[in-house]
Order: structure tokens, then sequence, then C-alpha cells
């Protein structure tokens, strides 16, 4: 989906219902590591898990697999979403408990 | 997880005011949510009981029933707590 | 589901409608919190009643690995709204609950008992099943002035003679007190279960101000 992008493009910052937005680079929204998901069991992606469309980002904390996914934004730089600017962790990998800012 | 906004029907998983009681008395000190709450946004006032809450995010959400902007945001990290509260216009609660 | 008799010996009481959280903290940090009506009136032991939920943080550790004499980190009583105190000088009381939501109400009914108190109480008990229906015997033998109506959404057991479907219009015209009679209203559950009766309680007549809420999230336990 994310194919033929302009060169500058580095990171994303999906926008979501509700004001919320999150921000991954784009190197783990593409090459396989994430998903928009749309469809569950067989039918639409249902609003409780997310639907219409929700990312699935599992190698990243669960803030950044956004639910209620409107748009995706390309940036040449990165921006902080929302519970980023709220101090929580700006990449997020869980691996490294990279929970808050400055883990 | 984020949540969604209210939209034209609360999410089944939204709860209210009742379930940020332990949290709003911890950072006030006093009980809140018998306390009216005026959004920022709308204007329009509403007992924090009875406002959209969802607790499922990394950080606790508290938006108008009326209008669906943010009224709070708690955020716990480790022993401290976080309230942003410029979604609000003003909070009033009983002296004493 | 499990009642869970808690020992505080700082507790300073509780209102009847009142909640606690329960706080887990596993070895890692991690903590996760849930809040949980208080089951008992005031004055009795502390008591929760909790439903096991199968993707539960908090339920699985507190219905099957609790046990007697094990700690655990409360906070509370919490809560000045979602509260009936038997002082309340109100005409006629409805309870409205579905599923596990009708926790709070055992402990104002308790209450009622406790102190005496002759006001005329309905509950409508909203429950899949029979075997879901929690506090079973208690409401069967409910005090005079307290009239429990069932209804069962899933599964009635044979012979079944009461109300079946979900609470509607209809059952709630035929069940709930006249809005003439200034009653006072108490709805918790499952939040879809109460913002809809709530709604028809309104459209019945009731005050806004007089139709207390209290959502638990999800659709467990309501049918």
């Amino acid at each position: 989906m994310l194919g033929d992008i302009g060169r500058d493009v580095k990171f994303v910052l999906a926008v979501c219902d509700g004001g919320y937005t999150t921000n991954l680079p784009l190197a783990d929204v593409t090459g396989g590591r994430a998903w928009l998901a749309f469809e569950y069991d067989g039918g639409p992606l249902p609003p409780e898990h997310g639907g219409p469309a929700r990312l699935l980002v599992p190698h990243l904390y669960f803030w950044k697999s956004a639910k209620w996914v409107r748009g995706l934004e390309l940036l040449a730089a990165d921006e902080p979403g929302f519970w980023e600017r709220y101090g929580y962790h700006n990449y997020g990998d869980p691996w490294r408990e990279q929970r808050y800012a400055g883990d | 997880m984020n949540e969604s906004s209210p939209r034209d029907e609360t999410p089944d998983w939204a709860l209210d005011g009742n379930a940020v009681g332990g949290v709003l008395r911890e950072i006030f000190g006093v009980e809140m949510t018998t306390a009216v709450a005026t959004c920022a946004t709308c204007g329009t006032p509403g007992l924090v009981a009875e406002t959209v809450v969802y607790l499922r995010a990394p950080g606790v959400v508290v938006r108008c029933r009326t209008c669906a902007a943010v009224l709070m945001v708690v955020i716990r990290r480790g022993d401290r707590n976080c309230l942003d509260f410029s979604g609000l216009a003003a909070l009033e609660q009983r002296a004493g | 589901m499990r009642t869970i008799v808690l020992r505080l010996p700082e507790w300073a009481g509780h209102q009847a409608g009142q909640h606690l959280d329960v706080r887990l903290t596993a070895e890692d940090g991690y903590t996760a919190e849930r809040s949980y009506s208080i089951a008992s009136a005031p004055g009795e032991p502390v008591a929760i009643t909790v439903e096991r939920l199968d993707d539960g943080e908090v339920s699985p550790y507190l219905t099957v690995e609790l046990r007697p004499g094990d700690e655990i980190e409360v906070r509370g009583p919490i809560g000045g709204y979602f509260v009936w105190p038997a002082e309340e000088p109100a005409a006629e009381l409805l309870l409205v609950a579905g599923g596990s939501g009708v926790v709070p109400f055992r402990s104002m009914l308790r209450h009622r008992r406790n102190v005496g108190s002759a006001v005329p109480v309905r509950l409508l008990y909203s429950a899949r099943s029979l075997p879901d229906v929690i506090y079973r015997a208690e409401l069967d033998a409910a005090a005079d002035g307290v009239r429990v109506i069932y209804t069962l959404t899933r599964r009635q057991p044979p012979g079944w003679a009461g109300h079946t479907g979900r609470v509607g219009p209809g059952l709630l015209s035929e069940v709930a007190w006249p809005a003439s009679a200034a009653p006072l209203a108490y709805v918790c559950g499952p939040t879809p279960f109460v913002e809809v009766v709530a709604a028809e309680l309104v459209d019945l007549g009731y005050p806004p101000l007089r139709v207390k809420t209290e959502r638990y999230g999800g659709t467990e336990g309501s049918g």
C-alpha cells in the first residue's frame, strides 16, 4: 500500500478518530513489519477491535497499533503523536522497555 | 490502544466518571465524581460522574458527554500522576 | 463469580453504592487496576463480588488464585454520586441491573434492611439465565417493600413464567415506578445496557437528575 512514495518520506503519522495520532518511522511500517487491518474473522473489522481500519504493529508497544485510523500522513520529519506528547516513548520498543520518554 | 470519540454512539467499552473517582481523589484529595466540569470546547457543564471515560489507552481519557472533546488526560508514570486538564473551562466542587 | 471478604483495619466505612479499586503489581513492576463495587452494606465486613473475565487482567487472579490470608492493594471507598444514603427522602427507588451491575444494589438493599427503611424498592435485574443471577437466594428472600423482577435474556428454565428478552421500553413502562411518583432511579451494568435504559427512563418522564448511572464497560453479563 505504501508502494510508491517520495524518497524524502521518513515518517508516518496515523490520524485517528477522536483526534488521536501516533507516529512511526516509515521503516517500521514497511517490509511486512506492520499491517493496516480492515477484516477480522471473515468480515469487516468491528469497531471494538478498531474497525473499520486499524494499524497493527506487533513489534512495538500497543499504543502504536492505532485503532480507528482515518488516514496516514507521510512526513519528512518526525512528529510526536497524542500519547508521545504526553510522555510516552517516541519509538516504543518493548524489547528495550521503551514505555516512557527517556526510558 | 487509543479509543474513539463517541461519534453517534458510545463504544461499548467506554465507562463513565465513576471509573476515575479513585485517581481523581488521589490527585485532588477530595471526592470529585460529584464535581461539575464545564467543557472548554462546548461550554456544557456536567457531573464528572457522567463524563465519558476510557481506561484502556496507556493513560486515562475523560471526554465531554455532549461534544466528545477531551476534558482531561491522566498519565501515571511510576509514582507520579500527571493531569492535563486543558479541556476544562471550570471544575466546581463543594468546599470543605 | 466469587465474593471476597476483605479485612481492612483502617477502613473508615462506606456508603451503599460506592466502589473500591484493586491494584495488582507484577514482579516487573507492571500494574493493573480495576474498580469493584462494594457488595456489602455499610457496617458489614467489606466484600466485593468479582466476575471472572477470560481476558481480564485482574479478575482471573482474584477469582482463581487469591487465597484467604493473601494481601491485596486496595483504594477506597470511592464515589459520592452513585450512592444511596437511606436518609435520602426518595419516594420510591428503582434499581435496574444488567448482569454484574447488581452488585452495588445488593449493598443498597442490605443497607435498607439494616437501617429499617420502608422506602419501596423495585429491582429489575437482567441476566442471561437463571444460573447467571447473583445473590439469588438473598434476592428471593428480599425484605418487605422490595420487589425483585428478573428478565432472563438468553435461556429460561422450563416453565419460566417471568420476563424474557432485554430491558426495553415495554418492560420498563410495566415495571418502573411512574414518573409522577418522583422516584429515584439507579442503573448499573454494561455501558450499552445503561445507556439504553437511562434513555428509556427519561422517555418515561424521569428527570435526568433522578437517574443515576454507573457503567461497567463491555457487554459481559447482561445478555
